[in-house]
């Protein structure tokens, strides 16, 4: 930024189109305050440009003779970014509103205040839709009757300064339309930060939504329910500057000044490198009976997204040169045609100049399946296939059987699970002491009337003698499978493994000693 | 030293598809067979075919990755309608690749993968390779695995898995006999590629090697194919796929202009790889953004626009549906910007991977109100490198957004190009105007052209041209916004007026074949390859069919209805359910127009093209 | 072989001892049977003001309850396994689970230096611990890794 001596006045700043908002609109105080910070800010005009979404605030760069573009809704920011990073001299400012920035362009918004692209992002909160007429907006507080809401609106309220804390952006502050003085000096602060500034005005419409933020603006009431912010002072409110905020444990509360001395009260400080205190600052809300803060929550200096960017291109341009097209076509590799190829057999021909030819799919295939990385991740074995651990042969009956010659086997053989086949031998179902105990006792009167179809499990999840050690201690820690009957290729049950044998196993080949 | 005397075939062309599993390394095998061949003079064409899903169990259909090359001593245009050798590395990759083989063909097996567990996986009741139901195919029962093994079995660095994952050069040597391929190439390939782990190189070339010895060993690969060179223009050439030959032509196109090339994107398939490749380019200027969705990429693009940038986003089918009130803003502001669409498998999330041309209608209409934008489109791999230059110049001159469609099977296929001199590129003239075009030293930012009637390109930063752009409805010149009916009108005739004029100054559309005749066919996208073959091919038994491949779909070639008018009868291949001819007809509705569509995944096959016509002659 | 898991510094408190029902010395085998239905276990704990008393089991229910209906309702003191062996919470894992092994036990009733129930001890218990210690190669998992699918499915 060169010093250059600028002579701007607000009149340089004012466009030819009349100002259309309605009369009294809280935009019309945002608009002569911009005009008046600009000039001072000591930046040439034409670097100057607004971008907005559509709302009402929206308009607002046809208000302004600077470049401008009044783009779709929510989706300024975007504009905002593709053109900063073209253009990092440029100073980029994004006019939006609680509709345009929290709901369609909620995404955008988070991002951008992510990347901390140095824009200023001004949103011009009026807890309404104003310009389709009326509906309620995500800053509108429940119970809101709109025409879209005659019982009033349900939607808990979007908390924007929350929400930039929670994505980490790197300047957030609060201000009033009404407040002129303030909101100029909330806007010279956002542009000199060096990064994304995020600004929310409290702004009134008139029309739709009158009185919304009277309690923070109008002069008889507005001390006792805002407290403005200053870096390294304490938090004290009121009119006669009586109370101020303690922090009681992790809650911030209000206490009067009378009965607690003032070296027991928050500090603010801006600079805070996490966002702890900007939260706090953020759930301060009238609804729960604190004051709201006004003034800069936060400013730290984080990367500048747009800088990084220059500066890998600039660190590509060290390492490898200012680009060559030539170069890059010939950056895989070639061969020659030449011009007496005529007559010569396909197999005896020379490759062009002994290079050999790749494409972008060999390396993939490379660095897949040689790569060092991933061959020394927690990998479990898979040599330890079921069959190592040497399962038993199962208990195997019809599935005709009753229920009472099951319980029969499973008491006199003393073991746990009984595989239940067709004609054929292939597995229909098997039946545990675990159905015992779930299904049948106490439930059954005559057990060998009974068949064990009813009451033995069908979709049996069964694995093979090849399948891997992990799947059987996947079945047994997730589901709590006691026992894993294995079948063969063609479904017939050929063993079976308890949750003892497991744990035996692990017990003597995987504990460390 | 082999005492079998092998006999050599001269045969013009061989289609030779390679199938395995996902970790077979396919791909790389096929790559290194087509880069063998180009090397070795032969024209080549190739489609891979990757399996759909990123980590299919092994042995599964689901898992089946393929690798098609067409390699011969003609000029070829498609990877091949058919293989004629089947390379199938597990049954699974048989029987998917089954399907499409030639009757008679000839098909090499890795016997050792034909295990009960692996038949079943692959969904087979019994093995193919014994039940007779390869009868009527040449197949060569190979036991792979342990051939390959068995060669490596003096690597003691590598278990047996890791020996196992040579047996796709095993497989390469092998074809590398048959087909009379030297080793040389592909063994320095290795060499450089595995340098880190100098027991997979000696693996991977004793592997080769070992495939290639087994060939000349083994009295059932005793016919030894023959292809000759083929006769391509000299010069010096390069394989290179869609997407990258895409982003050669916009880094090319930015350099011409002077400009830092702006690529605002979203990572979607099949058109990710041209972010990847631009991502590479910094140091040409390249600033890539890869945005949290597509709305913020063609956002952030118009912003770089206007910032005087070449922006450019890229995206397929269901991006470019996300994008349309951008595209408009785009339109209504009248800034450059060049949309990329490569087409997939639609609609709605579709077939990622397959290949599809169904977004033209989408490409002209997709939007609200009227809304004209030039839509050009790209017909082969090497080709969208010029035809994203195209689309570049386009945009800066008429002061719009312009679309160019290109689709899958352009952007993963590859073929060789002629690389051209960079700098006999010529220049892209574009002027940033620095001083008020309007009385007493007003800016008037939609004061048109009187020849192009684009609107000046003023940037920020520029004393004294500051001005308000934006999305609402506009008086002419000034670009105040406007409700009034007139001006209304006016400018949305302005628009379409615009882009018309493209048309004095874009080429006339060029005839394949003679000017008139019965039949003529009118192609599109990337069906050039299947349609001119066919074309080809009817004419050299001297069929009057003539063939027409459009490139510039918005506006058309000023000369198109009158070529038109020249045939009797002309049919309209598309991989979709008819939209080139949708706009044909509402141009130039008096002809009889005959559709020819497909939309199963696949591109036309030459056959296909090809039987249609011969039917369509017939009928006549 | 697979990665090895050190269980020497754990205690048996640190396990997973969660299987298992706690009812009162005197209640019915059914009511027991009816709870541990409920609460999906297979083990109850029978203790007497506190103290543990016996140790009843599903193979209980197959070897002494399903086949003789009278037993539902006696007191679950009548069919249980009196006085079991038993750890207590600050032993050391390994060498309670060798013990187990030793007794061919499946479930052990924990204690607290109190002689109160704390919890029972399973091979459910190690094989939860082992899983754990490497959750990306256990947990995750597919459900079924003999699914054959029909054919190549998009994706």
């Amino acid at each position: 930024m060169t010093e250059v001596t600028l002579n701007l006045t607000r009149k340089d700043f004012v466009s030819d189109q009349m100002v259309r908002w309605c009369p009294g609109c809280g935009d019309y105080a945002i608009l002569a305050q911009m005009q008046r910070v600009l000039p001072e800010l000591g930046i040439p005009k034409e670097d100057i440009v607004f971008i907005s979404g559509i709302g009402c605030s929206s308009r607002f760069p046809y208000y302004m003779d600077t470049y401008g573009i009044h783009s779709i809704h929510g989706r300024a920011p975007t504009l905002a970014s593709g053109l900063k990073l073209t253009n990092p001299n440029l100073q980029v400012w994004v006019i939006t509103g609680d509709g345009d920035g929290l709901s369609i362009g909620g995404n955008h918004l988070i991002h951008t205040l992510r990347r901390n692209i140095d824009l200023k992002i001004i949103l011009f909160n009026n807890r309404i839709y104003g310009l389709t007429k009326g509906q309620y907006s995500p800053t509108s507080l429940p119970g809101t009757k709109t025409k879209s809401s005659p019982m009033g609106s349900i939607d808990p309220a979007f908390n924007p300064t929350a929400v930039a804390v929670g994505v980490g952006a790197t300047f957030i502050a609060r201000t009033a339309a009404t407040d002129v003085k303030h909101m100029a000096e909330m806007f010279r602060r956002a542009a000199h930060h060096k990064g994304t500034s995020f600004v929310e005005v409290y702004q009134n419409c008139l029309i739709f939504n009158d009185g919304a933020w009277d309690y923070a603006t109008n002069p008889k009431t507005k001390h006792e329910n805002i407290i403005y912010l200053e870096d390294h002072k304490p938090l004290i409110f009121g009119k006669n500057k009586d109370k101020g905020i303690r922090l009681n444990g992790i809650h911030p509360e209000v206490v009067s000044l009378d009965e607690v001395d003032e070296s027991e009260l928050m500090v603010h400080y801006e600079d805070m490198p996490d966002g702890s205190l900007s939260y706090f600052l953020s759930q301060m809300r009238h609804e729960r009976g604190m004051p709201e803060p006004m003034g800069v929550f936060r400013c730290v200096d984080e990367p500048v997204y747009e800088e990084e960017v220059l500066q890998q291109i600039d660190l590509a341009i060290e390492q490898k040169g200012k680009g060559d097209l030539q170069q890059l076509f010939y950056q895989a590799d070639t061969w020659v045609v030449e011009d007496e190829s005529s007559g010569q057999n396909g197999s005896n021909g020379q490759g062009g100049n002994g290079s050999v030819p790749t494409l972008g799919v060999d390396e993939e295939y490379v660095g897949v399946v040689f790569n060092d990385e991933a061959s020394s991740e927690p990998y479990f074995s898979p040599t330890d296939t079921l069959s190592t651990l040497n399962p038993r042969q199962p208990l195997i009956a019809s599935q005709d059987i009753s229920l009472g010659e099951a319980i029969q086997k499973l008491h006199n053989l003393d073991v746990g699970l009984l595989a239940l086949v067709d004609d054929n031998g292939k597995l229909a179902g098997v039946f545990t002491e675990g159905d015992v105990l779930r299904k049948v006792a106490g439930n059954v009167t005559d057990l060998d009337a009974t068949p064990v179809k009813d009451f033995m499990t069908t979709n049996v999840t069964a694995l093979k003698e090849d399948d891997t050690l992990a799947q059987a201690i996947h079945l047994m820690s997730i589901h709590k499978f006691r026992h894993i009957l294995l079948v063969d290729d063609d479904n017939r049950p050929v063993g079976v493994l308890s949750s003892r044998r497991v744990a035996h196993y692990i017990q003597d080949n995987f504990a460390e000693n | 030293m082999s005492e079998l005397k092998p006999i050599y075939k001269d045969v013009d062309s061989v289609v030779i598809r390679f199938a395995g599993d996902s970790g077979d390394g396919m791909q790389l095998t096929g790559t290194q067979f087509s880069s063998t061949s180009a090397v070795l003079g032969n024209d080549i064409s190739t489609f891979p075919d990757y399996p759909s899903e990123i980590r299919a169990p092994a042995g599964t259909l689901a898992g089946v990755s393929g690798f098609q090359v067409n390699f011969a001593s003609k000029h070829v245009l498609t990877p091949g309608d058919a293989p004629q050798v089947l390379v199938a590395m597990n049954p699974a990759a048989l029987k998917s690749a089954l399907p499409d083989l030639v009757p008679g063909g000839t098909i090499i097996v890795n016997t050792d993968s034909f295990t009960k567990n692996n038949l079943a996986k692959a969904g087979y009741d019994s093995n193919p390779l014994e039940d007779g139901s390869l009868e009527g195919y040449k197949v060569h029962k190979v036991p792979l695995t342990t051939m390959n093994r068995e060669a490596l079995k003096d690597i003691e660095d590598l278990t047996s898995k890791e020996k196992d994952r040579s047996q796709n050069f095993f497989a390469l040597g092998l074809t590398f006999w048959i087909y009379d391929r030297r080793l040389d190439t592909s063994l320095k390939w290795i060499e450089q590629k595995f340098a880190k782990k100098p027991a997979v190189a000696e693996a991977n070339k004793k592997a080769l090697f070992a495939g290639y010895h087994f060939g000349e060993n083994t009295e059932a690969f005793q016919v030894r194919y023959r292809i000759r060179r083929a006769h391509l223009e000299p010069g010096t050439y390069r394989r290179i796929t869609g997407n990258e030959a895409t982003a050669l032509g916009l880094v090319t196109a930015a350099q011409k202009m002077g400009k830092p090339l702006f690529y605002g994107t979203y990572p979607i398939t099949p058109a990710s790889d041209i972010l990847h490749y631009l991502s590479t380019y910094k140091n040409f200027d390249v600033r890539t953004f890869q945005a949290e969705d597509e709305i913020a990429g063609i956002g952030s693009t118009i912003g770089a626009s206007f910032g005087g940038a070449l922006a450019v986003t890229g995206t397929s089918g269901p991006g470019l549906a996300l994008k349309t009130e951008a595209a408009n803003l785009a339109l209504m502001l009248e800034l450059p910007i060049v949309i990329i669409d490569v087409q997939r498998g639609g609609p709605s999330t579709g077939m990622p991977t397959k290949t599809e041309q169904s977004d033209l209608l989408q490409a002209m209409y997709g939007r609200n109100g009227e809304s004209p934008i030039p839509v050009i489109a790209a017909q082969s791999s090497a080709d969208c490198f010029d035809t994203a230059i195209e689309a570049c110049r386009i945009a800066v001159r008429a002061m719009t957004p312009v679309i160019m469609l290109s689709d899958g099977y352009l952007g993963n296929g590859a073929e060789p190009w002629k690389i051209p001199d960079a700098d006999k590129i010529p220049p892209i003239e574009v002027k940033h105007p620095t001083e008020p075009n309007g009385e007493n030293g007003k800016f008037l930012p939609y004061k048109r052209d009187p020849e192009t009637m684009a609107r000046p390109w003023a940037i920020p930063g520029t004393p004294g041209l500051e001005h308000r752009i934006g999305g609402l409805g506009k008086q002419p010149e000034t670009g105040n916004v406007s409700y009034d009916p007139d001006d209304n009108q006016q400018m949305i005739n302005e628009r379409a007026e615009k882009v018309a004029r493209l048309a004095n100054w874009l080429p006339e559309q060029e005839v394949f074949g003679d000017e008139t005749g019965d039949l003529l066919v009118v192609s599109w996208g990337s069906t050039f390859g299947a349609t001119r073959s066919a074309v080809q091919s009817a004419r050299a038994e001297g069929k009057k069919v003539s063939h027409v491949h459009i490139r510039y779909i918005n506006p058309f070639p000023r000369n198109l209805g009158d070529i038109l008018n020249n045939f009797k009868r002309i049919l309209v291949p598309e991989m979709n359910m008819g939209q080139l001819v949708v706009l044909l007809r509402a141009k130039y509705g008096t002809h009889e127009f005959i559709q020819q569509n497909k939309v199963t995944g696949r591109p036309f096959t030459i056959k296909e093209v090809y039987e249609k016509i011969n039917s369509l002659l017939a009928e006549s | 072989m697979g990665q090895k898991y050190d269980l020497q510094h754990e205690r048996v408190k640190h396990l997973d001892l969660t299987q298992y029902s706690q009812v009162e010395s005197g209640t019915t085998v059914g009511e027991t049977v009816n709870k541990m239905r409920a609460e999906h276990r297979n083990c109850a704990l029978v203790t007497q003001k506190g103290k543990l008393v016996g140790i009843f089991t599903d193979r209980d229910v197959l070897h002494k309850v399903v086949s003789s209906p009278d037993a539902w309702n006696k007191p679950v003191d009548e069919v249980m396994t009196p006085n079991p062996f038993t750890v207590t919470e600050d032993d050391k894992a390994e060498t309670a689970l060798l013990e187990m092994n030793k007794r061919h036990f499946r479930n052990v009733p924990v204690l607290d230096s109190n002689g109160h129930v704390v919890g029972n001890l399973t091979h459910y218990a190690l094989i939860k611990f082992y899983a754990d210690q490497f959750p990306e190669a256990l947990y995750n998992l597919p459900p079924n890794p003999n699914q054959i699918s029909d054919s190549r499915v998009g994706g």
